[in-house]
């Protein structure tokens, strides 16, 4: 009888562990350029991001800095999250590193358009989908997605969730006091549960921009080139567990 | 410098011997000094569009910065049903799949993973494999897992690199919580917040003798992050500063505001031309940054030449001066200050 009940039991945690929720998250940052637009905060971003995450259960974690985070190398990592992740997984794409209007520079440099992002990532059975971006001029995601490829359109997918670093016409700061890009230092505390706000260790999406919204504008009121983060995506995403503590 | 014994009952981390830690009149007054005559803070531009590099600097510097590169790691090979470990070697990058267990969840290592190390301990195929055998979830899961790390990676070393919080005195008795800090060359420091405005601004040395101004900011919970790089759980911040309404930069596209236009594209940070300032720069030392961008993205690819085209005409939006503020408060169902935004910023 022990036995039997010892089997049900490993059997039940088996099939939990196959139907739980994993989270895939592709880091991506480029500090060397190899040139002399290079920063010197972005790299630090995305690894710090990677201490974060690789604490979170059910997580698979990739990064990619510098030279190895070309358009191409991303394309195919996120295919193949694409191909891993189920309808009840969740992707978490990260960049930190130059950008402009209409996409985020890639080594090379190369631009890899937020058009092009989201073409991939609708791809994805996962149901949610999250990307983080802290570079210049992010918020312009919101513009070129609904322009080009829509957010309203079915090639579109419903899941997909922009935080972005600043508005469309806004550059992203970094800053060696501050030790890293306002956007990306707001989201460290945040994914930590500085912005746990129920304190009930789970890091809400809406939580989270709230809480990096006021770090990153009040970090930047009074300087010469405030600073916006921005949250694009559907409203159903807001209670979507990011991080658990 | 009067010194007592410290006793707050709690366990000393700083100061010396056991002694309190005390910032001198002079030095508050030298505060009080900097702050009329302080200029603007002084921001890295993060990103694009100009070619200076980032030079860090410090009010309190004896030494520039230094670019530091990561000590290159690279992965030792799989021995055969043994963890997954890593061992430092120099002259490579890190750039390895990372296995995955049959649930999907990083873990131990339970299968070889093919290398062309000869120190390998793993067995040797004898027949080649075929499209049979190869398991493209298998391949998937390695590449999804994928750490490839450059170690030319950039990383400037943090102004401060924070020790402890401890607590520090005024002439008068005040209490000023302040954190321990020592810099990249060196040398020991503390950050106060000696308004208490909730930014920590004002650097002492440790005879408690102003020295000069921190940039960024700097609060208790940035302080906190710094202190524990490991990415650990942080309670909540009791003390986040007060920023602005997130409303409007908000876009839920499951509504989509009932607009296809951005709904805030309002005020321009820069204007027309793309102005940044390159970092500890005067603000006068503009970048044209559309230069740049072209040299940044220079190559024989004729797409990107027409974006940087197109980058242009989207920057060349109207000037919308005091219009900002109302489309900055307007509400999200109506503005029909909205259709006059430019077609072309889309």
């Amino acid at each position: 009888m022990r036995k039997i009940i010892s089997t049900l039991v490993l059997l039940f945690f088996f099939t939990a562990s196959i139907f739980a929720q994993h989270t895939y998250v592709l880091l991506a940052g480029i500090s060397n350029y190899g040139d002399e637009s290079n920063l010197g905060q972005t790299t630090k971003d995305v690894k710090a991001l990677k201490e974060i995450f690789d604490k979170q259960p059910n997580t698979t974690v990739a990064i990619l800095t510098s030279k190895y985070a070309s358009g191409s190398n991303i394309e195919e990592k996120l295919n193949a999250i694409n191909k891993l992740a189920k309808p009840t997984d969740k992707i978490i794409f990260c960049f930190s590193g130059h950008g402009t209007t209409g996409g985020f520079v890639t080594y090379g440099p190369q631009l890899f358009s937020y058009q092009t992002l989201a073409q991939i990532l609708s791809r994805a059975k996962a149901k949610e989908i999250f990307c983080f971006i802290d570079a210049c001029k992010s918020g312009s995601v919101e513009s070129d997605a609904s322009a080009n490829f829509g957010f309203e359109s079915n090639s579109s997918h419903p899941g997909l969730t922009f935080m972005v670093a600043s508005r469309a016409t806004e550059v992203s700061w970094e800053n060696n006091w501050v030790g890293h890009g306002f956007f990306t230092k707001a989201l460290l505390k945040g994914l930590r549960g500085s912005s746990d706000k129920n304190r009930d260790k789970n890091v809400t999406l809406k939580e989270l921009f709230d809480y990096v919204y006021n770090d990153v504008t009040a970090r930047t009121k009074d300087t010469e080139a405030p600073q916006h983060p921005q949250l694009i995506g559907p409203s159903s995403s807001y209670n979507t567990v990011i991080t658990r503590w | 410098m009067e010194t007592k014994k410290f006793n707050s009952g709690e366990k000393a981390r700083g100061g010396k011997n056991n002694t309190k830690t005390i910032l001198t009149a002079a030095g508050l007054a030298a505060v009080a000094g900097a702050a009329v005559g302080a200029a603007s803070v002084k921001f890295t531009l993060k990103r694009p569009e100009e070619e200076e590099p980032v030079k860090a600097e410090t009010p309190v510097a004896e030494t520039p910065q230094e670019e530091t590169q990561n000590q290159e790691t690279t992965q030792q090979p799989q021995a055969q049903a043994q963890t997954q470990q890593q061992t430092p070697v120099s002259g490579e990058d890190i750039t390895t799949p990372q296995p995955i267990d049959s649930t999907g969840g990083t873990g131990q290592a339970t299968q070889p993973q093919p290398t062309d190390n000869p120190t390998a301990q793993q067995p040797v195929p004898t027949t080649p494999a075929t499209e049979d055998d190869i398991d493209p979830d298998l391949i998937a899961q390695q590449i999804a897992g994928s750490q490839e790390v450059d170690n030319t990676d950039i990383e400037l070393a943090n102004i401060i690199t924070v020790d402890n919080m401890d607590i520090a005195y005024g002439p008068d008795g005040s209490e000023y919580t302040v954190a321990m800090f020592h810099t990249p060359d060196g040398g020991q420091f503390m950050l106060a917040d000696t308004d208490g405005d909730g930014v920590y601004s004002d650097v002492f040395d440790l005879n408690g003798n102003y020295v000069g101004s921190a940039e960024g900011n700097l609060t208790a919970s940035d302080l906190q992050e710094a202190a524990d790089p490991t990415g650990g759980y942080m309670a909540y911040d009791t003390e986040a500063p007060i920023g602005e309404d997130p409303t409007n930069d908000i876009v839920a596209t499951d509504t989509h505001n009932g607009t296809d236009e951005p709904i805030q594209d309002g005020m321009p940070a820069v204007t027309e031309g793309e102005i940044a300032t390159i970092e500890g720069g005067n603000p006068e030392e503009l970048v044209d940054v559309e230069d740049v961008l072209a040299q940044l993205l220079s190559s024989n690819d004729d797409s990107l030449a027409e974006l940087a085209d197109r980058e242009i005409v989207v920057d060349d939006e109207p000037d919308l001066d005091d219009d900002d503020d109302d489309l900055a408060d307007s509400d999200d169902d109506d503005d029909d200050d909205l259709d006059d935004l430019d077609d072309d910023e889309a």
